[in-house]
């Protein structure tokens, strides 16, 4: 049976257009990313083509190609609807948010409010955001500098095996451990206490593990998940452009579809 | 607590069952041609193991495969720990008689079913081969010459002298692996590190 184009898109297009009124009303504006970018290594995702003579990027990552940019001056609240894909063509639809040139914590604390303004307008309750601290993870790399590429794999499968087998202190290896293993309302990293504080949800954990490494974030991330969904809804965190803090999350269209399903 | 478990079904099914049960998961296998079965909180799908990890990706809380599919077919799913089985490796091997190194294949044609694995091997030496794709039976292919060498699983060694052939270089070590979907590890976060605890004190 052929893919019904039509519902597929009007399914689509209720959900953004919900999610576009609640941006615009807390005062973000709608970014017309490019298809196309100049290659470059730091952008993420993005299907590479060549003219003959230059490198491009169909559909990279926005977060990635904004940084890229390098363009902020003014404090920006911006919104982007946009199809990325990857390497095989595989395609997902995102909506993005970011506060560019934002405070230290008032971003994170709005972007997570915003993220759950959102889900509740869409009727999903059912969720949980999961917070942590890559620079708490660059710190142990900093520690293990031989082995950076290592613990970095093994943070991403979350294998501490791989961790125990490197020639590193066992101190560190504790370290790691603890990280791997810390899930709470409380940890010893006072901005991430902070931010759960004054949000004040629930659904808000620390989970210093269940990150992925990347490279483009400098301290707090987030995921959002629902326990009956096997994919991430969204996932962000904060970063900088041009020396200034920035600050966004990312949904995955569709798994939010497959939800409202 | 309600836990799915993708199994694979094949030469690991049996050490995997006697290994699940040691860990305190009784598994029962599928009445007649079915693909699920369930027991107590437990509900165990039985897909073919080469798509295991697009399972656990795709919302399966655990799977069980070889390290050598993970490898492969890159899903983005945890793996949080070896087991104690399913131990083998996976070498690049050449006709009786033509021992070459892999540094020296340049242009060779491989035949291999696992060709991410393979590229992978060889763009890290900077030699550029040409990969052909099979879905088994991967020995013919230097027998009969259609490729200059393969890689495959080796694992007592049998199968590659009944068929004139021989290792030149070991590529990776395999074993079985547990794979946690992402989101299983947050919202069941204390059953899966347990059940990581209790395997890595058997193992």
């Amino acid at each position: 049976m052929k893919k019904d184009i039509f519902a597929e898109s009007k399914t689509l297009s209720n959900i953004v257009n919900k999610m576009r009124n609640i941006l615009i009303q807390n005062g973000y504006y709608e970014l017309f990313p490019p298809s196309v970018a100049q290659y470059s290594e730091n952008l993420k995702k993005g299907m590479k083509f060549s003219d003959g003579k230059n490198f491009y990027l169909l559909k990279p990552d926005v977060t990635s190609w904004l940084i890229e940019m390098d363009k902020v001056e003014e404090k920006q609240k911006i919104f982007y609807v946009s199809e990325v894909l990857n390497e095989n063509l595989n395609s997902t639809w995102q909506l993005g948010f970011e506060i560019l040139n934002g405070e230290h914590l008032k971003a994170e604390e709005e972007i997570i409010r915003l993220t759950i303004e959102l889900l509740k307008n869409l009727e999903i309750s059912n969720f949980f955001v999961d917070v942590s601290s890559i620079k708490v993870w660059k710190n142990v790399l900093n520690k293990a500098a031989t082995y950076k590429q290592d613990v970095i794999k093994a943070i991403e499968v979350r294998n501490f095996g791989l961790i125990e087998g490197l020639e590193i202190d066992q101190e560190i290896k504790n370290e790691i451990g603890e990280l791997f293993n810390f899930r709470g309302k409380q940890s010893n990293i006072n901005s991430l206490n902070t931010l759960l504080k004054s949000i004040n949800d629930e659904r808000i954990f620390i989970d210093l593990g269940t990150i992925k490494y990347m490279d483009y974030y400098e301290d707090i991330v987030f995921e959002v998940y629902a326990p009956d969904n096997g994919h991430l809804l969204g996932n962000g965190g904060q970063y900088k452009i041009n020396d200034k803090y920035a600050c966004g999350l990312a949904f995955n269209l569709e798994v939010i579809k497959e939800m409202k399903r | 607590m309600k836990i799915s478990i993708a199994l694979p079904s094949g030469r690991l099914l049996k050490d995997t069952k006697y290994f699940l049960e040691d860990v305190g998961i009784k598994v029962k296998e599928p009445d007649s041609r079915e693909l699920i079965s369930s027991l107590n909180d437990y509900t165990f799908y039985f897909p073919r193991v080469f798509d295991v990890p697009v399972y656990v990706e795709n919302g399966v809380d655990l799977g069980i495969c070889g390290s050598d599919i993970v490898l492969e077919r890159k899903n983005d799913v945890y793996v949080p720990v070896d087991l104690p089985f399913g131990k083998c490796r996976m070498s690049l091997i050449v006709p009786k008689g033509k021992r070459i190194s892999p540094e020296e294949m340049e242009g060779f044609k491989i035949a291999t079913k696992y060709p991410e694995i393979t590229q992978d091997f060889f763009l890290k030496k900077g030699i550029k081969v040409k990969i052909l794709k099979l879905n088994g039976a991967v020995e013919l292919a230097a027998k009969v010459g259609i490729a200059d060498a393969i890689v495959d699983i080796v694992d007592t060694g049998n199968t590659l002298r009944a068929n004139d052939l021989e290792e030149v270089h070991k590529i990776i070590d395999i074993s079985a692996v547990l794979l946690v979907n992402r989101i299983t590890q947050k919202t069941k976060f204390d059953f899966v590190n347990d059940l990581i605890t209790n395997i890595r004190k058997i193992k």
